[in-house]
């Protein structure tokens, strides 16, 4: 039985010399982080799925090609193939997706989680969906540095230089993305007491 | 003795800690900085899995394109 080795690097060098196993390993390690990234872009199950497809296809022929160069780093290189994807899938359809903060109203857009949300999920589950809707109801600029600097791991510098801003500019759109996210909560928390402990 | 921080400054630290950082907060740049890490927490568990079937489609791809195992 051969051992799969642990190292990324390590297992993309095994994929090539073709054990298709160690790339298996390789999407199990990444898929979560990739998926998500798409997701918080796209809003759309099935078109994140699709791009997924796109991105680790697009990857493995890079590889194939003898043509991939990342000193091991898969993970934000792979992150970064979703994330121009998703980016491309709006400028090719044209639709980049308008956000509106609509904190006055206690209904959110869940039909992509409505299998999710069986009567009998616990709130905690329902926080989890929750945060997802939460995050896609945040103003574009603010959602794009959150999911940038938490889903995809880079540096304030590199969202900074990638988004043509300021550093200064950066954090602040990330600062206000968490205490937008942070009162969506609260008036949530408020909302589940009231449901839970009516008058 | 402590020192005044940027609202910024908190967020660099959160995601970008530097040693020592914590310890220059006053009393309410520390409950701030608590408050904004609760909210990182809970990003935390907003990860989502794709489906199975989007996942084969990706491995068969995988086989078909790798080359013989070497041996």
């Amino acid at each position: 039985m051969s051992k799969i080795p642990v190292n990324d690097a390590a297992l993309i060098s095994a994929y090539i010399q073709g054990d298709s196993k160690a790339f298996e390993t390789l999407l199990n390690r990444s898929k979560s982080k990739v998926y998500t990234t798409i997701y918080l872009i796209v809003k759309d199950r099935y078109i994140a799925e699709d791009l997924l497809q796109e991105t680790y296809i697009k990857a493995l022929d890079v590889i194939n090609q003898g043509k991939y160069n990342e000193e091991g780093k898969f993970l934000p290189w792979i992150v970064r193939i979703a994330h121009n994807m998703a980016i491309d899938h709006f400028r090719k359809e044209k639709r980049y997706p308008k956000i509106v903060l609509d904190d006055g109203s206690p209904l959110w857009n869940s039909f992509q989680f409505a299998e999710e949300s069986s009567e009998d999920k616990q709130l905690k589950e329902d926080m989890i969906v929750n945060i997802r809707d939460l995050i896609k109801k945040l103003p574009t600029e603010q959602r794009e540095v959150l999911v940038m600097r938490h889903y995809e791991e880079l540096s304030f510098q590199e969202i900074a230089e990638l988004t043509q801003v300021s550093i200064n500019t950066a954090l602040g759109r990330m600062r206000y993305a968490l205490i937008n996210l942070r009162k969506m909560l609260d008036k949530q928390e408020l909302a589940y007491d009231k449901k839970l402990y009516p008058k | 003795m402590t020192k005044s921080f940027t609202p910024n400054d908190l967020i660099k630290h959160l995601y970008e800690p530097e040693t020592g950082f914590q310890q220059t907060l006053n009393e309410d740049e520390k409950q701030e900085l608590a408050r904004l890490k609760q909210v990182q927490n809970l990003l935390n568990s907003a990860y989502t899995e794709p489906s199975e079937r989007s996942l084969e489609k990706i491995l068969e791809h995988a086989r078909t394109t790798k080359k013989p195992l070497a041996h």
